[in-house]
């Protein structure tokens, strides 16, 4: 360990730059910028980038409904509705009026409630009518490297000529939320002018937390990791749907999500959707029901990442009863 | 608690500046968000990875890796790190 002539290798950006290139994003250091989190991209976009009054189209049902982040910076969300390939194009092109200033915020890799993931064919389509719509888009990709069944198709950034789209990618979904490590990616004059407000905001992410970073990253570990990841999200994905079959049954429909760790449970009950939130939580289960994604419909999201296997089973079992009015 | 001007500022006090600033979260939101630290709760929803997937060896040898390999560091870069081969002697 000597002191001398030493060459410190601290590249980040040069990392993430990297990496995104497996995804088929081509950004170089200059324009990604390191955020803490994606939820801090959200924030510094919000602010710094669109304009109060402007109107944010989004996936309806959308996790970005459960935040206020958009509306306090005086914008409006617009909720689209979806398929199972994806957010619906028509819808999205009868609502965009030209004339206002309105970006498109999506989630197409195992989408945040819904574990939706967009197809090939439809992120063409929407390729195609954002062009044509003049539309900016926020992609949020926070969930791509936990693809379980096959590598989803490359991102909507990945085919970005014009630096139309804003890209968001995290470490907190798939490696640990504590390291507060994600970033966003778009043209260099943007990305500056972001990195300005990051600067007034919090003056740069953890130095520890960056290098840290770097080291999953380039040492070829958070690929390997993603591999055992992939391995016990499969196992816990398994259990659940089987579970789901076992104790719900009739009374919920679900598709099965192809990666993520979410999969959304639409329930037939005569129960609100506060009642069976509030019965659970007395039985000692947290479960997150739509309204707080904008689904009026009855249905939950189920997580099969956190809790233990067996807690899972055990909580599924005890919804099963609430929803047959004997819980 | 002693209530103070910070105290209030938020609460029932509502100044016409802090509505421009964030809103609460909604209620369930903000109740979801204490609930989901309770250790006692089966968390069902919860959207982070269970700490039995925490890659626990190899974060502790990484960490090992940084602080050995640490120099003095403080303010970043304003985009994030990308120090090009710097030396040090």
């Amino acid at each position: 360990m000597g002191m001398r002539s030493r060459k410190v290798i601290l590249k980040l950006r040069q990392a993430i730059s990297d990496y995104l290139l497996q995804k088929g994003i081509l950004a170089s250091p200059y324009s990604i910028l390191i955020v803490s989190g994606a939820l801090q991209a959200l924030q510094l976009i919000s602010i710094r980038l669109l304009q109060k009054g402007s109107t944010v189209f989004l996936e309806k049902p959308s996790y970005l409904y459960s935040l206020s982040t958009f509306q306090a910076a005086g914008m409006h969300l617009s909720g689209i509705g979806m398929d199972e390939e994806g957010i619906l194009p028509k819808e999205l092109k009868e609502k965009n009026n030209k004339s206002e200033r309105s970006i498109l915020y999506t989630i197409p890799n195992f989408h945040n409630p819904t574990g939706i993931l967009m197809t090939e064919e439809r992120r063409k389509e929407i390729l195609q009518l954002v062009e044509k719509e003049q539309l900016p888009i926020l992609e949020d990709d926070v969930y791509g490297d936990l693809w379980l069944d096959n590598l989803p198709p490359s991102p909507l950034k990945a085919a970005d000529k014009n630096g139309n789209i804003l890209y968001i990618g995290s470490l907190s979904k798939s490696l640990s939320p504590g390291l507060r490590i994600g970033w966003i990616v778009g043209s260099q004059a943007v990305i500056e002018r972001l990195a300005d407000l990051k600067m007034q905001t919090d003056y740069g992410s953890s130095s520890l937390s960056q290098k840290v970073a770097y080291e999953w990253l380039s040492s070829g570990l958070y690929e390997q990791h993603l591999e055992q990841i992939r391995e016990q999200l499969l196992i816990r994905r398994e259990v659940t749907l089987k579970t789901l079959n076992e104790y719900i049954g009739d009374l919920g429909q679900w598709r099965i999500p192809q990666g993520g760790f979410f999969i959304w449970l639409r329930v037939f009950s005569d129960l609100s959707m506060r009642e069976i939130y509030s019965r659970s939580l007395e039985k000692g289960i947290l479960l997150n029901p739509g309204n707080i994604y904008s689904q009026t419909n009855t249905a939950f999201q189920i997580s099969f990442a956190n809790a233990a296997i067996e807690d899972i089973e055990t909580g599924i079992q005890k919804l099963g009863f609430i929803l047959r009015g004997e819980g | 608690m002693v209530n103070n001007t910070w105290s209030l500022m938020g609460h029932e006090f509502q100044t016409n500046w802090i509505e421009n600033v964030h809103q609460a979260s909604m209620s369930t939101v903000q109740s979801i968000n204490i609930a989901e630290s309770d250790p006692e709760l089966i968390q069902l929803s919860k959207g982070e990875l269970s700490k039995e997937m925490f890659p626990l060896d190899r974060m502790q040898t990484i960490i090992q890796k940084v602080g050995r390999e640490l120099l003095p560091f403080g303010y970043e870069e304003p985009q994030g790190n990308f120090e090009t081969q710097a030396s040090y002697k």
